[in-house]
């Protein structure tokens, strides 16, 4: 055993949750969500899977940046929902760190191409 | 009441546990949401409620990670969107009850906001005090000494540095300290959170 597994996994755990921000940034980005469907467009469209519970938190947070605004709904059935939508300073933040992550990956994956070819 | 209710009562009051310190109205409005989520995932579960209800509860995350992430991404952002040194201090004090670092760093700005105030008061009491505030030493060849004066004189044989540079330099010694002492503050505290986030699953 080397190791070198666990130390990829971990590096992908940390990948995963740097990218966060941006991820629930850019899937609020269509309009407001709350949070168990910021949930399921998160695993769904960009594959992350996180503990639920934990997705709150970073909410508060990016709220009390200014970033987001909540609000309560009450639901037709059921109970009351709180939603999120992206303000003007959300829509900024986002925009910037979306431009920040394309050009580094796109140079990412140029250096990455000949490991990927290697591979195949 | 269910045996699903009284688990999801049981989970929310060891996170209300963890949130003590945090505002009631914020406490109050994260419990809701966090049982809004619990209630809505248990409906979305085929079967009864109360053989889905320790899944569900597990798949949320242990109560005590929760509050804990929610107390240092509130400190963090009391702190970060003040930058006062009095809110500083509120939020490194709560911090200091949680951790021994918490109380190293504590003290640590408690004595950097202290100097940077002195500092001040040196430099604006300059003017009203010309004689008795300044920085001295006297240098013989049996004993060398250096200090600040107070409101009551220098002693006598003493010379004085500075003079009426007293007033530049301590203001901006004065900035300056509280300056640096704020910024490790906010430093230290993101530091706190990233440590709180890795740690988490």
């Amino acid at each position: 055993m080397t190791g070198l597994p666990e130390t990829a996994d971990k590096w992908e755990v940390q990948l995963r949750k740097g990218c966060l921000e941006l991820a629930i940034l850019a899937s609020l980005w269509g309009g407001r969500l709350y949070g168990l469907e910021l949930l399921r467009v998160l695993e769904q469209e960009s594959d992350l899977v996180i503990t639920e519970g934990t997705v709150y938190p970073l909410l508060s947070r990016l709220r009390a940046e200014g970033l987001l605004d909540a609000e309560w709904v009450e639901a037709e059935l059921g109970h009351p929902r709180k939603y999120y939508r992206l303000t003007s300073a959300g829509r900024k933040r986002a925009i910037a760190m979306a431009r920040i992550w394309s050009r580094f990956s796109a140079k990412l994956d140029g250096l990455l191409k000949p490991l990927l070819r290697e591979e195949r | 009441m269910t045996t699903a209710d009284d688990k999801i009562d049981r989970y929310l009051r060891r996170v209300r546990a963890g949130l003590r310190g945090l505002p009631d109205v914020d406490v109050t409005d994260i419990l809701n949401e966090l049982r809004a989520h619990i209630v809505e995932r248990l409906e979305l579960v085929e079967g009864s409620r109360d053989t889905a209800i320790d899944s569900a509860l597990q798949s949320f995350g242990r109560p005590e990670h929760i509050a804990a992430l929610y107390v240092s991404e509130n400190l963090v952002s009391r702190a970060e969107s003040s930058r006062t040194p009095w809110t500083i201090l509120r939020s490194l004090f709560y911090w200091s009850t949680l951790s021994v670092v918490g109380f190293m760093v504590f003290m640590v700005c408690v004595i950097g906001y202290t100097f940077g105030v002195c500092f001040f008061i040196a430099a604006l009491m300059k003017p009203f005090h010309p004689q008795g505030v300044g920085l001295w030493y006297r240098n013989d060849p049996t004993h060398f000494s250096l200090h600040v004066g107070g409101f009551f004189g220098p002693p006598g044989q003493e010379r004085e540095l500075l003079g009426w540079w007293l007033v530049p330099v301590g203001c901006s010694l004065g900035g300056g300290t509280i300056l640096l002492t704020t910024q490790f503050a906010l430093w230290s505290l993101r530091r706190l959170r990233r440590s709180r986030q890795q740690r988490l699953p």
